[in-house]
């Protein structure tokens, strides 16, 4: 087996037999190295393409062990690839926290900093204060204000919150608007102006 | 870019900022419930409880950009391509049955186009690719200070966007109304107090003639 690329995949001949088609792992190799990168800070996305492969191998194995006969349809390999993908991730956030409690296990070092997703530390924990006021402030909304902020925040457009929350498009802006209102009043409390 | 676009841009990128803590998996939802909640799947209150749970945990906010991220991109893929493809187990053993299948689908796709031309249809899709603005810069290269122009794809219809820029910290670097072409070069003084490596958060709003607007997601790009 060699390493991944990013317009490759790593698929042994073995594991293509049980995989299906290795162009469809490409591409969905491919897509989440791309998610990662666009979502990810900096420490997570420098490492998306092992991550992606780690998640694949995994789906890889599953599939393995059902003999190989069993059918997955798209959306089931790009969720189950999905779940894998988190899984891994969720252990590095791990692994980082233990490594900064200095409590590292039998792994190799963590090169993986969250902490420093730029070279200026200053500035990168001045966001994260914000974030961390925002958060706070968010805990003091009511519910559907906080829910329509929170995914507004999110990146979601009114009419995505809306559907996702199964409201009329006016309510949600209703929501949003206030929610957002609420949020400026309270950040501006603790002295921060956006 | 008006004002409220550019502080809800700039509380995007705050909310959006990595964490140092990660939080005890136990107590966050499986990436299954995640999925499903990106994707509308889960009852109400479950759903709920999720967007809760993101509103308080940075970890699985994140977790939840990748759903949204990696949903839009297979709701893309699936407007380009015809439905119901299946993957099945020892493909190779079946190359025959394969390459009938293959014809079958483009057969199937053949007959699609030729009833999407003659019977027009509604979008299936909530988020298709032209109405989102997506940026069209190469994922995690830095930007060269002296040609550091931000592009990204343009939206039909759109008859011009503004541009914000600002750096982790909120502080604003430049902005820019009324651009005509879906690109926008930085000014280099803009960027001489930045630090090399520094990131530098972008979005991008582009203008309908009806005045209704559509604000892309916050980008992230390093800077030289």
């Amino acid at each position: 087996m060699r390493r991944l690329g990013r317009s490759d995949t790593v698929i042994s001949d073995s594991q293509k037999e049980t995989a299906g088609s290795s162009t469809d792992f490409a591409q969905l190799h491919r897509d989440l190295v791309r998610a990662v990168d666009r979502v990810c800070p900096r420490w997570m996305a420098d490492k998306a393409d092992d991550l992606v492969q780690v998640a694949l191998m995994r789906v890889m194995e599953i599939q393995r062990k059902k003999g190989g006969t069993a059918e997955f349809t798209p959306f089931y390999l790009r969720r189950a690839a999905f779940s894998a993908m988190i899984d891994e991730i969720r252990r590095l956030r791990r692994r980082q926290e233990v490594s900064l409690e200095g409590g590292g296990e039998e792994d190799e070092p963590v090169a993986f900093d969250p902490a420093a997703p730029s070279p200026d530390p200053e500035r990168a924990s001045a966001g994260r204060e914000v974030g961390r006021a925002i958060r706070d402030c968010l805990s003091g909304l009511v519910p559907p204000r906080r829910h329509a902020v929170t995914l507004n925040l999110q990146g979601h457009s009114v009419p995505e919150i809306g559907k996702l929350l199964g409201w009329t498009a006016k309510k949600a802006e209703n929501l949003v608007y206030r929610g957002m209102s609420d949020l400026r009043g309270c950040l501006g409390e603790k002295g921060i102006r956006s | 870019m008006n004002q409220d676009t550019r502080e809800l841009a700039k509380l995007r990128a705050a909310f959006t900022a990595p964490a140092t803590a990660a939080p005890p998996p136990e107590d966050c939802p499986s990436p299954e419930t995640i999925w499903a909640a990106v994707r509308g799947e889960l009852p109400p209150q479950a759903l709920r409880e999720v967007v809760d749970h993101t509103a308080r945990c940075a970890a699985c906010a994140e977790d939840w950009r990748l759903a949204v991220e990696v949903d839009r991109q297979e709701a893309a893929q699936a407007a380009e391509t015809a439905p119901g493809k299946v993957i099945v187990g020892r493909f190779g053993r079946f190359r025959q049955l394969a390459a009938a299948a293959a014809l079958a689908a483009g057969l199937l796709v053949a007959v699609g186009v030729y009833r999407q031309a003659i019977v027009p249809s509604q979008p299936i899709y909530r988020e298709a690719q032209q109405t989102q603005v997506r940026s069209l810069l190469p994922a995690g290269q830095p930007l060269p200070r002296q040609a550091a122009v931000l592009r990204w794809t343009p939206l039909p219809g759109a008859v011009s966007y503004d541009v914000s820029v600002s750096t982790e910290d909120l502080r604003q670097v430049a902005t820019a109304q009324g651009q005509t072409a879906a690109e926008y070069r930085l000014p280099p003084a803009a960027l001489s107090g930045l630090p090399a490596g520094a990131r530098l958060l972008w979005q991008v709003d582009a203008i309908f003639p009806d005045g209704h607007h559509v604000t892309s997601p916050t980008f992230t790009t390093p800077l030289q």
